[in-house]
This record gives structure tokens, sequence and C-alpha cells, in this order.
């Protein structure tokens, strides 16, 4: 059913069950089946015959938020997300996958995003930097985007924005694992990017930069540009002085390490160069940098918003064991999925519409 | 008498010139030296030429060539015309008084080297060019320009000469790495060490299958045969394959993590360590 | 273009590999991969497809490789066909190549036949020639790029020091160079009509041949002694990063 590298991952399980520890959406449920190692006996099963791919079983393979803690920590080495990827697709071959994921998928076969709504135009068209918005980011978070290009305008850095940006493919990716369809898209988004012949891309949102960074080059898109988070790249331009923020403070805050700066990435520093400049004084989260656990994802969040709002409670809950009153992000999704469930006198912070209060 | 045939193209091999006549003495053959240059200019279809070759092997006990790409071509078709058997990529060669024929390739790319005999009455092997070594003083029969033939199945419309950076097999210091390096990133690291000390920067067929390095930089019986002045390996087991690439190198420096890869055992020079830090260290002092 | 071939190896995905007592490999201890030179032959034969053309793997191997043989077909592979027989075991290159050669004119008319330049456990890179001849048709080895061209194929050709361009006839055989294609991934459509389609396994029988034409038998090389010391040992002195300083410096 799944490739034979899938299998070799799912059936080398110790059963030393950290990823059980580890799993923000089995946290949050408490039900076995949620677990990474669950699901890879579930495949086992399968390729043993004492099982059958079914719709619960589907719904099992999609109640995961993909956010690699569980590899971060695995003492083999085995990757889960790399089955449960595997499992989606067969999910969507065999018309198993739930009905939600599915009108997902026809959102994004509609109209190119998964919110089936066109993206706005952000009326940029300058020649220093390419910066690539994202579906999020543009349908769901757009002040994030304006106040982000908002920054680079102050930092006199002239930027362009895709009219119709396509989609990088990293949410069908989600939806149906590593396909065809998902390449389509990237060579499509690929090819809009090298057509604008900019030196640099700036990826606001680090799901979308890790698609571009880590997958496109060996479905052979590969982006000529050199592909920068937006926050290394702010972080560059205070670095440089092209942004002096004011002095002023704005009280305790922790930063959240999103799931792929966190751990496709490893950067950690930029977000909290960003949160320093903006006025916070930073405390961490127990769960922080490689390990910070998962808000949820986007994707996730539509469709499956109850177990999603859940993980996103589950980071806010972190958070409230600190003395912060501030959860500080940089990460369109991260914020999206944090937003729908902001605890009592507890205040989510986009940085970079923060950072643009100070410079 | 039977004969030793020796096919010579483009790029003729003079050490296995030197190494033919050897063997067509101990095994009393006659040596024969013929050249499909001419040949291989006139036509870019090597099925033309191995056909036309199979005239040429009436008394042929033992045909052998350097393994070049064109001849890696030439060389099985023909074998196939014959029935003949043909050992490829051979790093060694012995032959008995009765003119059989003792080929030693390394094997199933790990740390085995195969010694083969071949059953047919010809006798066939490739050789890595530069595998032995020549001699300027070394006295052979003339060298037979071969009749050119002409096809236009295969057609050469276009011809680019590669200029410039002849790359790993001309570099007098190559910094190699192995899939011990872990990930791309170690190997953009250990390039920029690579051209800091002004060496080229080479690898072990498992690095590039592991996708830390182009295939261009691969050292070893699928890749580059290099024989450079100083060959740092790092990071690298010693798999036999890899071994044949660059057992011609001058001086061998090896730096591993694991003490018992086969690597120290052809290496002059030996650190056991992490290769990150020992590379800082190294950066530093130079 | 009627029918595309693509040969395909099977290969071990370990990298140690067990022998048995005749210095051969040992395939039922290793689990398989798909020999990677090989992925760029399936992968051109792909892009060469027309609405008419029929793609057809051709592999020879144990029967244990049908599963990821199967997974072919997802890609867009209309027919795989797999040679197992243990008669066919222990082959070298010549045998290798006539086994091929039979099975091909199993498969009726084709345009080309595209393979991988060597494959990565016993590295002879013969097999693309030696099917040529046995076929008695043209190759072209350390193919990249292959296009349609007016009477055939297109492709260039990686030499020692140039690169060249050439124009082939049809039909023809092309072995391809490591990395010269991406392999696409499956597509959902793809996964679902390979829910259909089945490996077909051909026995030696099936394709015409006696056993002494085939595998061990019909080989004419032998290996006779295997050593697992490559010559050129050295004598290592282990030392420092300050030594070895010294040593990178007498060379610069």
């Amino acid at each position: 059913m799944v490739s034979q590298k899938a299998l070799q991952h799912a059936e080398k399980c110790r059963f030393c069950w950290m990823c059980r520890h580890l799993c923000p959406v089995q946290h949050q449920t408490g039900k076995e089946l949620n677990t990474p190692r669950a699901k890879g006996l579930l495949l086992s099963m399968l390729s043993k015959g004492t099982a059958e791919f079914d719709k619960d079983m589907a719904k099992a393979m999609y109640e995961c938020m993909l956010c690699d803690a569980c590899v971060n920590d695995c003492c083999t080495g085995y990757q889960p997300p790399l089955f449960i990827r595997e499992a989606r697709t067969e999910a969507v071959v065999n018309d198993l996958a739930p009905a939600a994921v599915m009108q997902c998928i026809e959102n994004i076969e509609n109209s190119g995003n998964i919110y089936g709504a066109e993206k706005p135009s952000f009326g940029q068209d300058g020649t220093d930097v390419l910066v690539y918005i994202g579906e999020v980011a543009a349908c769901k978070v757009p002040e994030m985007a304006k106040a982000y290009l908002r920054l680079l305008k102050k930092a006199g850095v002239s930027a362009k924005v895709l009219d119709c940006e396509p989609a990088s493919g990293m949410m069908l990716a989600d939806l149906m694992g590593y396909v065809q369809e998902v390449t389509d898209q990237a060579k499509s988004c690929a090819d809009a990017i090298n057509a604008t012949g900019l030196p640099t891309v700036v990826v606001l949102d680090s799901y979308d930069a890790e698609i571009m960074k880590q997958h496109y080059a060996e479905w052979g898109c590969e982006i000529k540009a050199e592909v920068v988070t937006a926050t290394a790249y702010v972080a560059k331009l205070l670095e440089d002085g092209k942004l002096t923020p004011k002095a002023e403070a704005k009280g305790a805050g922790a930063c959240h390490d999103d799931d792929r700066l966190a751990r496709s990435f490893h950067e950690f520093a930029p977000v909290r160069d960003i949160a320093k400049a903006a006025g916070y004084t930073l405390t961490e989260m127990f769960n922080k940098e490689r390990l910070a656990k998962s808000c949820g994802t986007a994707v996730a969040l539509s469709y499956m918003p109850g177990i999603t709002t859940k993980v996103a409670s589950g980071r806010w809950a972190d958070l409230c064991r600190t003395e912060a009153k501030a959860m500080l992000t940089a990460n369109p999704q991260a914020y999206l999925c944090l937003s729908q469930c902001v605890p009592e006198g507890m205040t989510l912070v986009d940085l970079y519409t923060a950072l643009n209060e100070v410079v | 008498m039977q004969e030793l045939l020796l096919i010579q193209g483009t790029r003729p091999d003079m050490g296995l010139q030197r190494k033919a006549a050897q063997l067509a003495e101990t095994g009393k053959l006659q040596l024969r030296i013929l050249s499909v240059a001419k040949a291989e200019a006139a036509t870019a279809d090597d099925s033309a030429i191995a056909k036309g070759l199979v005239a040429e092997t009436n008394n042929a006990r033992v045909i052998l060539a350097p393994a070049t790409v064109r001849l890696r071509c030439i060389m099985p078709m023909l074998a196939y015309r014959l029935q003949a058997g043909l050992t490829a990529d051979c790093t060694g060669l012995e032959i008995t008084e009765t003119g059989q024929l003792l080929q030693t390739r390394p094997a199933f790319g790990n740390s085995l080297m195969a010694t083969i005999e071949t059953l047919s009455a010809v006798q066939m092997a490739t050789v890595r060019p530069g595998t032995f070594p020549a001699d300027p003083n070394g006295e052979y029969p003339q060298t037979e320009e071969w009749e050119a033939c002409f096809s236009d199945a295969v057609k050469c419309i276009e011809q680019q000469r590669q200029t410039g950076d002849q790359g790993i097999t001309q570099a007098k210091i190559i910094v190699s790495g192995g899939a011990g390096i872990g990930s791309k990133e170690g190997f953009d690291k250990l390039k920029a060490f690579a051209h800091k000390i002004g060496a080229a920067l080479g690898a072990s067929r498992n690095a590039v299958d592991l996708g830390y390095a182009p295939y261009s930089a691969q050292v070893g019986i699928t890749g580059a045969t290099v024989s450079p002045r100083l060959y740092i390996a790092v990071g690298i087991s010693g798999a036999v394959q890899h071994l044949a690439g660059m057992s011609g190198a001058e001086t061998v420096i090896a730096i591993n993590q694991d003490p018992k890869a086969p690597i120290f055992q052809y290496a002059d020079y030996g650190i056991v360590g992490d290769w990150e830090t020992i590379i800082n260290q190294l950066e530093e002092l130079l | 273009m009627k029918q595309i071939i693509a040969c395909v190896k099977l290969v071990p995905a370990a990298a140690e590999v067990a022998l048995d007592g005749q210095f051969r490999l040992k395939r039922d201890s290793t689990s398989l991969q798909l020999n990677i030179a090989d992925l760029s032959a399936v992968e051109a034969a792909l892009g060469l497809k027309e609405a008419d053309t029929q793609v057809t793997v051709l592999s020879m191997g144990p029967a244990k490789g049908e599963a990821l043989l199967q997974e072919l077909f997802a890609l867009g592979v209309d027919r795989v066909v797999l040679l197992s027989d243990r008669a066919l075991a222990g082959a070298d290159s010549l045998a290798t190549a006539r086994a091929l050669a039979a099975g091909v004119r199993c498969l009726g008319e084709f345009s080309c036949i595209l393979c991988g330049r060597r494959a990565l456990d016993a590295e002879t890179g013969q097999i693309p020639g030696q099917l040529a001849a046995a076929l008695d048709i043209p190759a072209v080895t350390n193919g990249q790029q292959l296009e349609k061209a007016d009477n055939g194929l297109s492709c260039r050709r990686l030499l020692e020091t140039a690169v060249e361009t050439l124009t082939v006839e049809l039909p023809c055989v092309v072995s391809l160079c490591e990395y010269s294609y991406t392999l696409r991934l499956p597509s959902i459509l793809g996964r679902r009509r390979a829910k259909d389609k089945q490996v077909e396994i051909l026995t030696a029988a099936d394709i015409g041949l006696v056993a002494e034409q085939c595998g061990l038998q019909g080989s004419k090389t032998k290996v006779v002694h295997v050593d697992t010391k490559a010559p050129g040992l050295r004598k290592c002195s282990y030392c420092n990063p300050e030594a070895l300083c010294g040593i990178i410096k007498g060379v610069q």
C-alpha cells in the first residue's frame, strides 16, 4: 500500500513512546490512536493483512499536524510524517479521506487555494526583492502581509509581489502527500518566481519556505533566486541598521517557534531579534526551539477546526506557565491558529505589526 | 601465433600498452595494437565500429582496451558479437603461461576484490585509464591505424569541448567527503575548506547518492580516477569501489570518526574524530 | 513512437551485501531499490510518451521485485514485464543481454530502448551495448537530454572532455547517466489506474531460452576468487591537526 521506505519507517519503531509525550495532537485529544507510534502500527498491520484501510483509519492519518516534533526526538531516526503523508495519498486514491479534506482539495482544484477565494492584490511591483506572501497570509491574515511590506518600504527595499501568486504546493502536500499534483503546483510556482528574474525571494510563511527550499530541487524545479525566510530577512535589515526602532518597553513576551523554523530550518534568533527590537522583554516557554510545540496549521484548521483549535489552546497553556502575557509570532499560520482561542488576559502579537509601530 | 589485441581509442592509455606487452610475453601471445581513433572521429556510431572490428579478431586470444566512454560501448558490442566474456573496469591483470587471463576488479560496490576468469576462447577486458604506469622507454609494435568505417545511424551534430576547469582529475589536492559528512550543508562547509586550501572537492558514491554532492565530484570506479599529490578523505569509510579511484594519490590523509573504518588502512596519515571539529582546527591553523 | 522500452534493474538497497559460496550476490537477503541511473531511463521514456505511445518497463530479477515494479504503473507506465526464473540467476553481462534481448523480442515492435548507463551493484555498464548488439541496432551510451528529432532521437553524449549532440536512428538503445532526469512522483489519478494493472512475469521458457543460454550456465566469465582487501594498503600513522597542517602546506 505505501512504499517500502515508508513501511520501513513505520516498522522500525522500538516502542520507546517518546513521541507520545511530544505529539501535540495526542496531548489534546488523549487518544492513543493520535500518537505517531499508533499510526505506524496501523500501517504495519495493513502490510501484514491483519487490518483493512478504512475511513476510520484514514481519519486517524489526518489527525496529525505534520509538525515533525516526533521526528526531531525519535531515537531510531524514523520519520512518522513520511508514512503519514503516504497513507494520506492512499486515502485520497481510495476515496477514504474525510469529506472535509476532499472539500479542501476541491477548493484548491477550483480556485488554486484552499479557501476557494481569490487572493487579494498587494499592488507591489518593486525591483529589489520578490516577497512570496502565501495563501494563508493573503486570505486570512492580510494585516501581517501588509505590515511586512510596510517594513520593507521603511527600510528602503523595493518589493515585488506576484499578481495571482501561485500556490507553493505546501497545502496540497499536507492533504494528499507528495504526489505529482503537488509537483505540478510547485513547478508553476517556481516558474512564476523564476520569471521575475529577481535575485532574492523573501518567503513570508516558513511552511512555504520549507517546501521551496527542501523539496523543489529534488522535484526538478529549483528556484533560481535565493530563498530567504521573512524573519531572517527583517532581522538582517535590523542588524544592518536599515530599520532603526525607537526604544519602547512593551512588557514580557514569549516567541513561538513555528514548526518549520523550529525543525526544518533551526532558525531561532531572528524571531527573537525582531521581538526585542519591537520592545518586548523575552521570556521562554518550556517547549522552545527544536522542541517547540506546534500550535496547529492553517490546513488542519480548515479540515479539522475542533482539534486544531485544541492544539492551539495547548500552546497557549504553555505561555500561561510563564510570566509573559504576550504570545509573539511572525508566522501567519501560527497567528491564524492561535487567534482561534486567545485566553483572557493574554494577547496575540503579530511581530511585523509590532515592529512597524516602533520604526 | 595467437594474438593479444590491444584496442586504443582517441585517448590511448600508454600504461595499458606497457601492461599488454608484459602480458603478451608471459602468455606467449603476439602483441598487436590497433587504434580506432580515426574511426571514432569518422563516425559517432559505436555499433558500426564494433561490427567492423569483428574481422580483426580472427587470431585474438585476449582483447584489451582502456575503459574510455566510447570503448566502453564498443567493447561490449564486440564481445556480444564474438560471444566472448568481457570484464569491465579491471584494476589488475595477470596471465598464465597458457594464456589464461586473470582479471581483478572491485565487485559489488563494497569491500571486495573479485578475480575473474573468462571461459570463452576470446578473453576480453576493459581497464580503467591510468591504472598502470607507463614506460616512456618501452618498445612496442607499431600501432596499426584501423581503417575508418562509415555509418550515419548515429551522427554527431555538434561537439562542445569542455574547457577550463578539468575538475578533480587535474587537481593537485583533493578534499573528498563521504556519507559521514551527514548533510548538504556539511558539504558546503567542506567545499569552503577545500577552496581555502586550493583543493578540488571530491565525494564518495554514497555521498553523491545521498544528494550531498554532484555526480561530477564522484571519485571511484563509477566516477573519476584521480592521482593528486594529496588526497584528504573526510568521513569516507573506504569501500573498494572508492579506493579504486584514489589509490594513485601520492599521499592520503583520512579523517573519520570510526577507528575501524577501512580507509585508515589505505591512508598514510589518519585522525580519528569528528570531522567538523578537525576541519575547524585545520582552518584556524592554516 | 509506438512503444518505448525502459530497462530497469532492482539492486540491493543495503550498502553491505552478502555473497553465496559461488561469489554470487545473495539476492534474497537484502531489500531492493530501483537502480539510480534507471530512474532517468524511466523518466525519459515517460517524457517522450505521446498519446499513442506505450511505455513498457522490462526488468530481470527475483520475483520479490514485483511489488517495487508495481509502483511504476502509478507514474504512467503502461506495461511492466519481469523476467524471473531460477535459470536466469547468476548471469554475467553477456547472458543478461541475451535474456533481455529475448524478452524485448516478445514485447513487439518498439522505437527505442532506454537504460541506465550502469547498475549500482555490478557496475559493468556493459548491458546497453550488448543488448544493442544482440538486437543488431545502434546504441548511444552516456546519454543525457533525450529529445525527439526528425528521423529519430537527439541526445547529448557525455565524453571525457567533450559533450556531443547526436542524432540517432530508430530503433536504438540509449543509456542515460545518473541524475540526468528527475523521476516524477505518482499522481493520484495514476495511483487509481494502477490498481487494475499487474506486473507480467515471464520465465526463460516463455522467452524461448533454454538453460544453457542463460544464467550461470550461459555466462562466459567466472569469479574464481574474492579478496576482501583492495590493493594499495598503506601504513597509517595517526597524527594531530598540527601535523596535518604541515603536510598540507608542504603540498601547497
